[in-house]
């Protein structure tokens, strides 16, 4: 057996240094490989009393149950003990099987520490994680922590389309009911409309109380251009919201629709506030026409500008008519109307 | 008396320490304390007119770094794969995990709690997804060691499951 090139009094010092503090404590066992036949060492940390030759060998420790006969060389590390105290077994095979108990408190305490710290980490930053997701989609966190998209205070000019939702008859069911009633309410419209947003690779650039601001194309994911991920994400709503409301409707309660306006054009995008408290947001003309298409959209329609309805590579079937408006700030315009029929 | 081993395994900071906790114990704290190595409790359980005395292995969490060894799985007659419901990673976890109890005992009873459901704002695990792991040959359970939902009910399953009568 190789052994350390060490004088003897060197290998006690480092016998005193590592292993007394280990309190190890053995067992040798017989023939049959299940009971004691010979023991030694230090039992006190492992069990009331001392073994006894003779006993099975997993009366040890529950830990050991059903184990014995082992064949081979067998580890079990930092078994908790009810002394609040962490020990390591070994089943060492050497003419015959040997059991060794060593006590290793003190280091599994210290790495205990550093695991703690670890995983407290990773979990809170899971949580953080969750709630950017919540904001603004897992592509553009994932894109954020590669270090291809970076929200400069200074903006991005991009071209981006951006959808206005409002759930209508809200402020007079906000009149009628108790607030909790209200919030929940609310919350159920908002769980939709909010999902399809960031299930189209939009972001969420404000939730207005009973509705949202948000925007696509910021982060270029969308395949078939923004304003069709937008309108699709537009449909997928309408038609979602009204299972929703049949669901009340059913219960006896209030149904309301939704309103939508888009519009796309250039923006400048980035971050607006201070060190302390920074929100994502995009400013442009067409995120004003989007506001205004939006508030004059009956409950179940979508009023669209031009560069939007022109850029729809699939208008999913949807019958689409024009009009003409008049919006605040804006002067008269044509837009697209579409009262959508649901699938 | 029937003696099981039983183990628990999944992600760190899954819950299983709670689970535990609030099954042998009947208590629940909100203070993480990661898991070193493993703890063993013991609580026994009732199956038709048998008593089962199930063995339970509290394992610390699997990490990327720090897989769970196979010397404590030896004897295992039945596991509780613990995902938490905030964090859908940790179901691929549990996959991984059962596969390494499957390799190294077999095929064995065992059951999957997703785990805080009592954190119904943060619950990220989708129908669809429930489902599909409802399809699969075991008993799912969403649980909560928070409030003690489906907590008895999952080890008194898993223990019917290692005695069928």
């Amino acid at each position: 057996m190789p052994t350390l090139d060490l004088p003897k009094h060197l290998m006690g010092y480092l016998t005193d240094m590592y292993l007394k503090d280990m309190k190890p404590a053995w067992v040798r066992l017989d023939a049959s490989g299940e009971h004691i036949a010979e023991m030694g060492g230090d039992w006190s940390v492992y069990c009331d009393g001392t073994p006894s030759i003779g006993n099975p060998a997993d009366d040890l420790n529950p830990v050991l149950m059903g184990l014995f006969p082992m064949p081979d060389d067998f580890r079990l590390s930092q078994i908790e003990g009810d002394n609040e105290r962490y020990f390591d077994i070994d089943i060492i095979q050497h003419d015959g099987c040997w059991v060794m108990f060593s006590d290793v408190t003190s280091i599994t305490l210290r790495l205990q520490k550093m695991q703690q710290a670890t995983n407290s980490l990773h979990l809170k930053y899971s949580r953080s994680q969750q709630i950017l997701e919540r904001h603004v989609g897992q592509p553009v966190v994932d894109k954020v922590h590669a270090g291809s998209y970076t929200l400069k205070a200074e903006g991005i000019r991009q071209y981006i389309t951006t959808m206005f939702i409002d759930v209508r008859n809200f402020t007079v069911f906000n009149e009628a009911h108790d607030a909790q009633v209200v919030m929940t309410t609310i919350n159920a419209y908002l769980d939709i409309i909010l999902d399809e947003v960031l299930n189209h690779q939009g972001i969420i650039d404000k939730v207005t109380g009973d509705g949202a601001m948000t925007v696509f194309g910021v982060t270029g994911e969308h395949k078939h251009g923004a304003e069709q991920s937008a309108y699709d994400a537009a449909l997928i709503m309408m038609n979602r919201v009204a299972s929703h409301n049949q669901e009340r409707e059913s219960q006896g309660l209030e149904a309301m629709k939704i309103g939508m306006g888009i519009a796309s054009g250039e923006a400048v995008t980035g971050v607006v506030g201070t060190h302390k408290r920074r929100a994502f947001t995009a400013f442009g003309r067409h995120v004003n026409l989007a506001a205004r298409l939006e508030s004059k959209a009956p409950g179940g329609s979508i009023l669209l500008d031009d560069p939007t309805y022109q850029a729809l590579s699939d208008r999913k079937g949807q019958t689409f008519s024009t009009v003409q408006l008049t919006l605040k700030g804006i002067g008269d315009m044509q837009a697209w109307r579409n009262d959508v029929t649901l699938s | 008396m029937i003696q099981k081993k039983v183990c628990m395994l999944g992600g760190f900071g899954v819950g299983k320490t709670s689970l535990v906790a609030r099954f042998v114990h009947s208590r629940f704290s909100d203070q993480y304390l990661s898991t070193m190595g493993v703890k063993v409790d013991r609580k026994g359980v009732d199956v038709g007119d048998r008593h089962v005395n199930m063995m339970l292995w509290d394992i610390y969490g699997e990490e990327a770094n720090r897989k769970v060894a196979t010397s404590y799985l030896r004897g295992t007659s039945g596991a509780i794969l613990v995902a938490d419901g905030t964090r859908p990673e940790t179901l691929e976890t549990t996959q991984i995990l059962l596969q390494r109890l499957q390799d190294t005992v077999g095929d064995i009873p065992s059951i999957l709690l997703i785990n805080k459901h009592d954190l119904t704002d943060q619950w990220a695990v989708t129908d669809s997804a429930l489902d599909a792991l409802q399809a699969a040959s075991r008993p799912v359970y969403l649980s909560s060691a928070k409030t003690g939902e489906h907590v008895e009910t999952a080890f008194h399953t898993l223990a019917e499951l290692m005695v069928p009568s």
